[in-house]
């Protein structure tokens, strides 16, 4: 195989495999039961892991950084949708205040709770059987938020020479970009219930193009 | 495959054997660019902790927990890149970590298992020498090391003509080596684990603790409130298993005959340790209960009680600890505790959900039974709580939804009510407004 084919492989698999999405639907928002006008993206959590031939090693900065961008391209394409994103939960807001910052990580942890069930039986969305219950208000204490954006995000990426022991001169040629497995929640900020769920792989982040497709999708009142 | 091929595979093994046995100690510690890299990492981590809330803040708690830490500190200045600070983390399971950039956290579910407060000087000394002695970067560099040899007898493995002896060769020992690298990483660390304990024994005779409440502390985190399988065994551990620790430890005892403490000074430091850490139990009650761990909240419930038991916020946790058990008893039946009971339990746990688990159980008699005692306990104890402070908001909101439950709609509406009145702007108000708005609509048809 000349180096020709095999940057040309390389580029037909990077455009193929550059994002894929499954989403599933709760009827309640399919049925237009549930009205969805004010969003808030809740901190995105990404964690990206560097694979190299000396073991794998976590990649802070660049999971922060990828955080900060996720929340804002989730919000950028639900806003695209009209909805209204509304964005009580800053940094500075959580440093400042202690007990908004707790009450940001229970419901964090009661996703991550469910998440083991959910993770492995998406599909079961569109039974409406996931909810956090309704300890999720404590982030709505006045009832005007309509749902919660839960995100969540791990990436890999692999170095060159690592990809050159795996995969050989191929591996190497399309090693570069991490590849991501990313998670985006709808859940409703009354109950608790997880309206949807957005299922994508992609190298590199998917941009708000990506997430725009897929809620095109959810009939948003 | 000949002998010599064999022999092949003997050299291989023990080549990389030697590299198991080149492990280092962290006296006269240099730093490397990897080390510097790694250190970074950390503190990126340590900021994601307090930013992600899971640092617990109180003043009090967190001065003392740092005034023990720091009793325990070696003498003179802190090592190169270490700065001290002790953390109290939200996390019901039992556990104390270090960072080696200095940051050392206990959970807030070692602080509710443990009795008195040279447990955690223990506990915190432990920790220290993981900084001090550079447990993490020569962890690291040792973790390093096997990840190369391991991808190198990986990429030699996929390498090798399979259809020749030599290669079949090769291939044997790309199999193997892997295996002995994660077993050998595992070793290591378990050394590091040992020499931790033995720094711990000594700093805390110094600091006029009794190290008899040394294997104490280890037999309570062999405690299992649920039912879940013990932590795995000492092949795949980090750690030596407590058996060893505690054994090894009461030899210490015997040969060095560290003096006694005064029976009143422990006592002192008992009741010092109990009424600093009431408030973080109370949160470690109320975050086990979230995390589906209603046993382990009921349990330090109950020695909460033990200790202060005309506590109003004492009772209410219990109450709420029993209402959280629902179908579940408060102590795991024998048929649970078996492998085979063990074993359906985290299958049943990785397929439906906490709430699926509890409407399955609901659906069986024993499991109603159980449930109906549970609630009866958790609506005594809210009414006792309010019997002794009667404007206990929360316990208003725990009995409303008892009655709920109970469908008693009148008066789970008039406590909920009451639970508004009295807090306002509590952060469950909207859910409780919904709550009354459900039953009013009930109520009226």
């Amino acid at each position: 195989m000349n180096a020709r084919t095999m940057f040309l492989i390389a580029l037909f698999s990077s455009c193929v495999l550059s994002a894929t999405a499954v989403e599933y639907i709760h009827p309640k928002l399919k049925e237009h039961e549930v009205s969805v006008k004010v969003a808030v993206v809740l901190p995105a959590q990404v964690d990206i892991e560097k694979h190299g031939v000396k073991g794998v090693s976590g990649m802070g900065q660049e999971s922060d950084d990828a955080g900060r961008q996720v929340t804002f391209e989730v919000g950028k394409a639900l806003s695209n949708r009209g909805i209204t994103i509304e964005n009580p939960f800053t940094e500075e807001a959580l440093k400042s205040n202690e007990d908004l910052r707790l009450a940001m990580a229970d419901v964090q942890q009661r996703f991550d709770q469910t998440e083991r069930q959910l993770f492995k039986k998406e599909k079961d969305v569109k039974n409406g059987r996931f909810s956090l219950g309704d300890s999720v208000t404590v982030l709505n204490p006045n009832g005007k938020i309509d749902v919660f954006i839960i995100v969540r995000s791990v990436g890999a990426k692999e170095t060159k020479s690592k990809a050159f022991m795996t995969g050989g001169l191929l591996g190497m040629a399309m090693s570069g970009e991490a590849e991501f497995r990313t998670r985006v929640a709808i859940v409703d900020a009354k109950n608790g219930d997880i309206l949807f769920i957005g299922d994508f792989v992609s190298s590199g982040l998917p941009s708000d193009k990506v997430y725009e497709h897929s809620f095109k999708k959810i009939p948003f009142q | 495959m000949k002998i010599y091929h064999l022999f092949a595979v003997f050299v291989i093994i023990c080549g990389s054997a030697r590299c198991l046995s080149a492990t280092e100690k962290g006296e006269n510690f240099v730093f490397d660019k990897a080390d510097i890299q790694f250190l970074k990492e950390v503190e990126l981590l340590d900021q994601r902790y307090e930013r992600e809330g899971m640092v617990y803040h109180d003043e009090a708690l967190n001065a003392y927990v740092t005034r023990i830490g720091m009793s325990m500190l070696p003498a003179g200045t802190a090592p190169e890149h270490v700065k001290w600070a002790f953390k109290v983390v939200r996390d019901p399971m039992a556990n104390a970590f270090a960072l080696p950039n200095g940051s050392i956290f206990v959970t807030t579910g070692l602080l509710s298992l443990l009795d008195s407060e040279d447990q955690l000087a223990s506990v915190l000394a432990h920790e220290i020498t993981h900084v001090t002695d550079r447990h993490s970067y020569l962890g690291n560099r040792d973790y390093r090391k096997k990840s190369t040899i391991k991808s190198i007898a990986e990429f030699a493995g996929r390498m090798a003509p399979g259809n020749t002896d030599w290669g079949a060769s090769i291939q044997l020992a790309a199999m193997m080596v892997p295996a002995m690298m994660d077993f050998s990483i595992l070793g290591y660390r378990r050394e590091l684990e040992r020499d931790a304990d033995m720094y711990a024994f000594t700093k805390i005779i110094e600091g006029n603790y009794d190290p008899r409440e040394m294997p104490k502390t280890f037999r309570l985190l062999e405690e299992r409130d649920e039912a879940e399988p013990p932590p795995k065994g000492a092949i795949y551990s980090d750690h030596p298993k407590l058996e060893d620790r505690i054994s090894y430890i009461n030899a210490e005892i015997a040969s060095k005959a560290p003096p006694l403490v005064a029976a009143d000074a422990l006592a002192e430091r008992r009741v010092r340790y109990q009424n600093l850490t009431e408030g973080i139990v109370r949160e470690d009650i109320r975050i086990s209960i979230m995390a589906g761990r209603p046993r382990t909240a009921l349990a330090r419930a109950n020695k909460l009680l033990q200790f202060h038991p005309d506590s109003a916020d004492n009772l209410y946790s219990q109450a709420e600890a029993y209402r959280g058990l629902g179908p579940w008893t408060a102590h795991p039946m024998e048929a649970e505790l078996t492998r085979s009971g063990l074993k359906r339990d985290e299958s049943l746990g990785s397929r439906f959900t906490y709430d699926e688990e509890e409407k399955v159980l609901l659906r069986k008699p024993e499991g109603q039974a159980t449930w109906s005692e549970n609630k009866a306990k958790a609506q005594e104890g809210y009414e006792k709580a309010l019997a002794i402070n009667p404007n206990h908001a929360k316990a208003y909101l725990g009995l409303g939804r008892i009655y709920e439950l109970d469908s008693k709609n009148k008066e789970a509406l008039m406590a909920y009510q009451k639970y508004l009145e009295l807090s306002p702007n509590g952060q469950e108000s909207f859910s409780v407004t919904q709550r009354i708005a459900a039953l009013k609509r009930l109520t009226e048809q």
